[in-house]
């Protein structure tokens, strides 16, 4: 029941552990409550403040939780999130992906400075990110010029514009298809198998008998 | 329940009074005072010759189309409005007279009919107050000689005197009066009908319903009865027109006996009948309907005979043939906003008529380009790009907007593609909103009767159960107000 | 000592689940160790017998214990928050720990204590600014004590509160995504006292429970549960769950009154119209139980937001700005200026959804002529049309053209998504609606069994009929259900009521 107490190694261990974003999510939340009681004052206490925070932020991002994640930024200590250099990367990050402004959220993955311990869950948020994306453009775009996907997904768009090949070949390994007449891509979306679950079954005859019941 | 019932109908009808009564005073009395001026302009000559139109009529109502037409129609403003001055003088209005000049002095200033001619107004003036005066001091030895039959006659006379002189009000008064004294069904008819032509020279159209339907539930001879149909019908269609129930417009004009001929020409002819009715049934009832209740309807054929062109506009209609159809009544229009009822109501029925035809139009198709359809309905913009700048288009999207059509318009392809109907996905997307809307209606009630049985009802703030009880609560309050409430001060933006 | 803490062990929720020992016994067992530790001498070591006990297994001995050491702190200390209270210190630490794992059944013996220690921790959350802290502690333990959490008491309104001020919003929702259907009843049910099991039974419901006074909660006014369903509706808003939302302060704007509306329901009514409009693009009809005149009462108080909805609703962008700068000072006052600045996306999104209702393709520069002031470049068009699509609040394709410029087509599509997942998302929500309507359902039937079991309506029933004729029909099937039993309880409940 009692987790080992917060600290450096145990939140590098937290993050290569984690199977999941889920999970990461899950256990760093167990962690709020300990880290309600550091004090941002300490020096080395508000250190490991950051790091954890930073983490949890991108925890949330990682399972698509962007309500959470600025709520969350609400409840850090605030004189740690108004100095802490990684923190305000966060809110900078945060404020990119609220308002979908695609290329700064690139931009501040890539060239804001991040801190050594942070950078494993920065690149894997990239990633996370930009497959997110390509599933987001896959659906709502059914042609789509390249150089407008590469701004999308973080590629150069300059390059992409005049359609080399190497733009191309990456987005048409998805299974998108390339108009060499036309100068577009159409993507083919990306069909999320929704998750099966038996109980529903059961469930569903149960409402109807209820809704039967209701009326005699 | 049942004490309610008298109680929703009265506020009903009080409002129903109101605005018919709105409609009416705004209608003829608004027009025959000439405060604000025609509100209507027509540029277009009409297809009628004035001398010929107005031969039909008798009665005040002449004047009132004339000066009508002489007010509205630039073509035709300075023919109608000498023959308003002409028609005024011949009679002892002096107030009309007065105004008709003065629309002449405005269209005309230099024309010599258009300086009023004093003499012959103070002359008249002089002969009226005598007459009144004399008709007064009869009434009023009737009266002291208590024979109901002189008293309901020198009412009449008094009547007829104030309509002629344009004193409407103390006509009606006069003739309301004359009720008392009837003794015969005949007199009762013929003082309804007086009332009624007055109410619809006042444009009094609740009034002209009430006493239609008094005159119809009077108990009185066969041939009678069917001696006032005619009239009973129009004037009763009239009023609804002038409501805007043009269904029942329709229906009331579609019963008028063809024997009305030309008996009730103090307020409208035969032609009238025809052009009214078939207008209103135009913009009310489907093709099935026209077909069945008006063109085989044998006793209103005699009055579309005398109106060709809206025989011809409804059987287009009939036969999906919308742009012959609308064409006819384009036509028409100039005539039709010449006219001193239909006026009001020639722009909505029209659109009514038009906005019917493009949804027949749409039945049979699933897309329909939108270039065909603007040929069809409106042939000027066709040239055109067919773009959200067409106001075809732009009617369309107004006609979608507001429900009338089930179509969505498709900019890439240019075509309007009727909307397909998912019924299984509708079915069950209606039922989770009812289940959801069960649910919390549910929830709400037992709430409500959890809340009344644990005592908890809100009361008004002075009346706390006690005091020890209250303090804590406040200062819940209090701290609420202090912290809570900005949780969501700026909650949007980052 | 040791006698002390042997005798405080003897009964213990591990050995009854071993002995399986009766209901009635387990309950004298309990009612006695009570009785002891109360009248016992207060001069114990309550630190060593604290760390002696096992909290899931003496959970009773425990809590009382742990009360006597606070109340003993507190007057020692004179102060209502001692240090070793305070998050992070001894008390506090044992406290989460009790409330981590402290037994249901047991604490039955002792609610009064167990909310005692909830407000306290509350309260030295909040003193010491980590309000957080408290939020997980209290809702494991409401959640432990009752797991359907249906019915209102004042620790949900502590919790609440603490989960606003900490803005640990989604942590609230394990509570208030169970639907509150009861209110603890001041007078006790003179049926109840006739199908009275021991306390300790699994038969007891927690209703009748948390209704009496077993002091889980402090008795409440009718402005706790407007003030309850009131923050509810506030998580709700903050996590943009305008449905939920607005149901909630749907119940807020129906509660009963009695002669006037209060504050919080006014506050309430401003805050629905406003929600109203975020979630639905337009003023949804008010819930039909609220009676006409209370209705009038509230628009005349709430003027300025409804000046608003109309501006929105007629889609009157210029009208919109200026009536939310006007009020300006109103949405500050009212503390509303989050959700009114949330109105102008919403606007948007909703003349989108309008667009999609007119066409089914258009181009991005046909988009600004017929929604946007031509200011709008269709580049900026296309990329609020693409976040409300790739959001998925949009059911649209974008579709780049080639040769036209940099024009971009925008369809809407009116095809149903492909069957197998349509089902299946509906199988889902039907799924999902059915739950709540059977909680609903069986909170109704609930609540009329409870009214029809009533004082009220047994003295009714009483004076309507004559108990000789019909006892043995009518009579006896109400009470019937009740016990099973026959009649021979009538004259109690008829003493009952004439006190």
């Amino acid at each position: 029941m009692d987790l080992p107490p917060l600290s450096q190694q145990q939140l590098a261990a937290i993050v290569t552990s984690a199977s999941t974003p889920a999970e990461l999510y899950r256990t760093l939340s167990d962690y709020e409550a300990e880290a309600c009681l550091l004090s941002s004052q300490d020096s080395n206490q508000a250190e490991l403040l950051s790091l954890y925070y930073s983490t949890f932020f991108f925890s949330h991002l990682l399972t698509d939780q962007i309500y959470e994640a600025r709520i969350s930024t609400k409840r850090m200590p605030q004189g740690l999130l108004q100095h802490d250099p990684s923190l305000q990367n966060c809110l900078n990050l945060l404020r990119a992906v609220w308002q979908r402004k695609y290329e700064q959220v690139y931009q501040v993955l890539r060239e804001l400075p991040w801190s050594d311990p942070l950078k494993p869950i920065v690149q894997s948020y990239e990633a996370y990110f930009q497959e997110k994306t390509l599933k987001e453009i896959s659906k709502a775009y059914e042609a789509i010029r390249p150089a407008a996907a590469a701004t999308y997904l973080g590629l150069d768009p300059v390059t992409a514009a005049q359609a080399d090949s190497t733009t191309v070949q990456k987005l048409t390994a998805y299974g998108w298809t390339w108009d060499q007449e036309t100068g577009l891509l159409h993507p083919k979306p990306v069909v999320e198998d929704p998750q099966k679950d038996d109980r529903l079954y059961n469930e569903l005859s149960e409402v109807m008998a209820l809704i039967g019941n209701r009326r005699s | 329940m049942d004490y309610m019932q008298p109680d929703a109908f009265d506020t009903a009808s009080s409002q129903n009074a109101g605005q018919a009564a709105g409609v009416g005073s705004a209608d003829l009395e608004n027009m025959s005072l000439n405060v604000t001026g025609p509100l209507v302009k027509v540029d277009d000559p009409p297809k009628f010759e004035l001398e010929s139109y107005i031969a039909n009529y008798t009665g005040r109502t002449r004047f009132n189309r004339l000066f009508l037409i002489g007010t509205c129609s630039t073509y035709l403003s300075v023919e109608a409005l000498k023959a308003a001055v002409a028609e005024a003088k011949s009679g002892r209005d002096v107030t009309r007279y007065e105004r008709a000049v003065r629309a002449l002095a405005e269209v005309t200033p230099n024309d010599p009919e258009a300086i009023p001619d004093t003499n012959w107004a103070d002359r008249m003036k002089k002969s009226v107050k005598a007459e009144t005066d004399r008709l007064e001091h009869e009434l009023r030895g009737y009266k002291n000689n208590l024979i109901k039959e002189s008293i309901r006659m020198g009412n009449e006379d008094l009547g007829q005197h104030y309509s002629q002189i344009g004193d409407l009000s103390s006509a009606s008064k006069a003739f309301q009066r004359m009720r008392d004294f009837c003794t015969t069904p005949t007199h009762i008819a013929s003082m309804l009908l007086k009332i009624i032509n007055l109410s619809i020279e006042r444009g009094d159209w609740l009034n002209v319903q009430s006493n239609v339907i008094r005159l119809r539930n009077l108990q009185s001879k066969q041939e009678e009865q069917a001696k006032n149909q005619p009239k009973m019908s129009a004037a009763l269609g009239l009023s609804q027109l002038h409501s805007g129930s043009y269904l029942d417009a329709a229906n009331s004009f579609l019963g008028t006996d063809p024997s009305l001929g030309d008996s009730y020409n103090e307020v409208l002819t035969s032609n009238d009948v025809a052009v009214y009715g078939g207008l209103c049934a135009l913009a009310s009832m489907d093709r099935n309907d026209l077909q069945r209740r008006v063109l085989d309807n044998n006793s209103f054929r005699n009055f579309l005979e005398l109106e060709p062109q809206i025989r011809r506009a409804i059987s287009f209609f009939c036969n999906s043939k919308f742009r012959p159809c609308l064409e006819i009544l384009e036509a028409y229009q100039a005539d039709y906003l010449l006219d001193v009822h239909l006026q009001r109501h020639v722009h909505t029925l029209y659109s009514r008529i038009r906005t019917k035809s493009i949804q027949q139009y749409l039945l049979p198709y699933s897309r329909v380009t939108l270039e065909s359809m603007t040929k069809m309905f409106a042939p000027a913009a066709s040239a055109l790009p067919t773009n959200t700048t067409s106001p075809f288009v732009q009617e369309l999207i107004g006609l979608i907007q507001d429900g009338t059509l089930d179509a969505r318009i498709d900019l890439e392809k240019n075509v309007l593609v009727t909307n397909q109907v998912h019924l299984r996905k509708e079915v069950q997307e209606s039922i989770i909103n009812n289940l959801e809307e069960y649910t919390r209606e549910a929830h709400l009630r037992v709430l409500r009767a959890n809340i009344i049985q644990a005592g908890l009802e809100v009361r008004a703030d002075d009346r706390k159960p006690s005091r020890e009880e209250r303090k804590p609560h406040d200062d819940r309050g209090k701290a609420s107000e202090g912290g809570l409430w900005n949780v969501f001060s700026r909650a949007s933006g980052v | 000592m040791a006698e002390l803490l042997s005798h405080v062990t003897s009964v213990s929720s591990r050995l009854r689940s071993v002995d399986k020992i009766s209901d009635d016994r387990y309950d004298c067992q309990l009612r006695d160790l009570v009785t002891y530790i109360k009248q016992s001498d207060k001069n114990f070591d309550s630190e060593y017998l604290l760390n002696n006990l096992n909290p899931s297994h003496h959970t009773l001995s425990y809590l009382l214990m742990l009360n006597f050491k606070i109340k003993y702190l507190q007057n020692k200390r004179r102060t209502v928050l001692p240090e070793e209270l305070k998050p992070g210190n001894d008390l506090w630490v044992k406290a989460v720990l009790f409330f981590r794992t402290f037994d249901p059944i047991q604490v039955r013996y002792a609610g009064g204590e167990w909310r005692q220690l909830i407000e306290i921790i509350g309260q030295a959350a909040e003193a010491t600014a980590k309000p957080f802290l408290a939020v997980q502690v209290i809702r494991d333990a409401m959640l432990r004590l009752d797991p359907s959490s249906g019915i209102l008491t004042s620790v949900h309104i502590i919790f609440l509160r603490l989960s606003l001020l900490s803005r640990s919003y989604s942590y609230a929702l394990p509570v208030i995504g169970k639907p509150v259907i009861w209110f603890p009843t001041g007078s006790v049910q003179a049926y109840k006292k006739y199908i009275e099991q021991p306390l300790c039974s699994e038969l007891v419901s927690m209703d009748s429970l948390l209704s009496d006074s077993f002091g889980f909660s402090a008795k409440l006014t009718y402005r706790d549960h407007t003030q309850y369903f009131l923050y509810g509706a506030m998580v709700y808003m903050a996590l943009k769950e305008w449905d939920k939302s607005l149901h909630w302060l749907s119940i807020v704007i129906s509660s009963p009154v009695n002669d006037s509306v209060s504050k919080i329901m006014v506050e309430a009514y401003k805050k629905w119209v406003l929600v109203s409009l975020l979630g639905h693009g337009k003023l949804v009809t008010a819930p039909k139980i609220i009676s006409s005149h209370v209705l009038k009462v509230f628009q005349s108080l709430a003027k300025p937001y409804l000046s608003l909805s109309e501006a929105f609703e007629r889609n009157d962008l210029q009208r919109l700005r200026l009536e939310a700068d006007v009020g300006q000072s109103i949405w500050r006052h009212d503390n509303n200026e989050g959700l009114v600045s949330q109105l102008f996306h919403a606007h948007k999104s909703f003349l989108f959804l309008k667009l999609g209702r007119t066409f089914s393709a258009l181009t991005a520069a046909d988009v600004a002529q017929q929604a946007f002031t031509p200011l709008d470049s269709s580049s900026k068009i296309e990329e609020f049309v693409a976040a409300l699509v790739m959001s998925g609040s949009l059911r649209a394709t974008l579709v780049h053209l080639h040769g036209r410029g940099n024009g971009t087509m925008l369809h809407f599509s009116r095809l149903p998504e492909p069957y197998i997942t349509r089902e299946r998302c509906m199988r889902t929500q039907l799924a999902k609606e059915g739950r709540a309507l059977e909680i609903i359902t069986n909170g109704a039937d609930q609540c009329s069994n409870e009214l029809m079991m009533g004082n009220e309506n047994l003295q009714l029933v009483s004076k309507n009929q004559k108990w000789p004729d019909t006892l043995g029909k009518d009579g006896c099937n109400i009470i019937g259900e009740a016990d099973g039993g026959g009649y021979e309880i009538d004259e109690d409940i008829m003493g009952d009521n004439s006190k």
